[in-house]
């Protein structure tokens, strides 16, 4: 029933995009769709989301490896996507859901890494002064540095006003 | 019961649980003091602390959430991607600000540290503090760092950022969101974007943009300059 219900979804999906790419461009600038999606197609969306996300991934991982820069290839594959999304190779209403998801409970996945502390309570306490002092610190100037210098060439840069207080959920 | 310890679903079950209830909390009470990510850290590893149970048969599961993390640094390219007429038209002062903050955080970290008498292995694990986790741990090893308390340390700061961050902006009058964004993103990477994002999209977003920019920076920046600072 359920396996049924899920395959109706992926061929609607497959229909409205085998329509060609003016209707998706029309539909994402008119607003609401003719037809509201149903539930099982808007989590096929987030998981179609996912795999394309947990894809760019994959292929940075490749490319980074290939190429041997030392980042990371989850930056790797950010910068694929967003050359993607440049491109219009790959649609923003593709991976919006997903990737606004995952962002919203951003704050969770660094729990388990954070937990790893346990580890090291004994060294924490040893030299918690330094420690805690370069932490603070360094917070502190990185924050008002970084903060400055970017609104300072900002201002100096921007004569006419900016819209910039129009940001507010 | 140990058995079911030893299974991914404890670790992840655990992790969840406790972070939907320091939201919960946090929703509440509003006061950045109980961030999320310290009240479940704090709570998780005096749980461990106190039952016993191994930091190695919690992150069985664990490493199932923080899985995530991976494709959720892809995802940041989603909300740049929305802003991005406003970031390439200020491309210089948002390269500045990561440079001038990526300087200082190496600058500051390493020699607070040094004054205050840390061991090399402390000096070392503290230089990538403010770069995010997975670059972090990269630097780590190149310099010669131990690079679980690198992370340890990254994650100490992230939170810290986090709670304390936008208090310390607004002290220092800044106001403007770009401004606001990167200075998060540069020193609390991916902690103080989750922060960030809470005071609007673009803030999030510039925030993100500034993590894998001062990991490019850093991984640079670090190795080059820590020879003189030893």
């Amino acid at each position: 029933m359920r396996q049924s219900e899920e395959t109706a979804g992926l061929l609607a999906l497959e229909r409205r995009r085998s329509a060609g790419p003016r209707v998706g461009r029309r539909s994402r600038s008119a607003g609401p769709r003719a037809t509201p999606p149903s539930a099982s197609e808007r989590w096929l969306r987030y998981l179609e989301g996912l795999a394309l996300l947990l894809l760019f991934q994959l292929v940075g991982e490749a490319l980074v490896g290939l190429l041997g820069i030392p980042i990371p290839g989850s930056v790797g594959g950010m910068a694929l996507l967003l050359v993607a999304l440049g491109a219009r190779v790959v649609r923003l209403d593709w991976v919006e859901g997903a990737a606004d998801g995952l962002l919203a409970v951003l704050a969770l996945l660094f729990v388990p890494p954070g937990v790893g502390l346990v580890l090291y309570l004994e060294l924490l306490r040893e030299e918690w002064l330094p420690i805690a002092a370069a932490t603070l610190v360094g917070a502190f100037a990185v924050l008002t540095v970084t903060g400055w210098v970017t609104q300072l060439l900002s201002r100096r840069g921007e004569s006419r006003v900016l819209p910039e207080s129009g940001e507010r959920p | 019961m140990e058995e079911l310890i030893r299974s991914p679903i404890f670790g992840t079950a655990l992790t969840v649980a406790v972070f939907v209830a320091a939201s919960l909390l946090y929703a509440r009470l509003r006061t950045p003091l109980v961030n999320p990510v310290l009240v479940s850290v704090v709570f998780l590893v005096l749980l461990l602390k106190l039952t016993g149970i191994s930091y190695e048969d919690y992150n069985r599961g664990g490493s199932v959430v923080s899985f995530f993390l991976g494709p959720a640094v892809v995802a940041l390219a989603v909300p740049l991607f929305r802003h991005r007429e406003l970031v390439l038209r200020r491309l210089l002062p948002i390269g500045s600000g990561v440079l001038a903050g990526a300087l200082t955080s190496i600058f500051v970290t390493v020699l607070v540290a040094r004054a205050l008498g840390a061991s090399e292995a402390i000096v070392l694990s503290l230089a990538p503090r403010s770069v995010t986790t997975p670059i972090a741990l990269g630097i780590a090893e190149e310099i010669g760092a131990v690079p679980s308390l690198a992370a340890t340390v990254v994650i100490l700061t992230g939170v810290f950022g986090a709670v304390a961050g936008p208090a310390i902006l607004s002290l220092a009058r800044v106001r403007e969101p770009v401004a606001r964004g990167l200075a998060m993103g540069t020193s609390s990477h991916g902690i103080g974007t989750a922060r960030a994002l809470e005071e609007g999209s673009l803030v999030g977003a510039v925030a993100g943009l500034a993590i894998g920019l001062h990991g490019l920076v850093a991984v640079w920046l670090i190795p080059l300059l820590l020879p003189f600072l030893m």
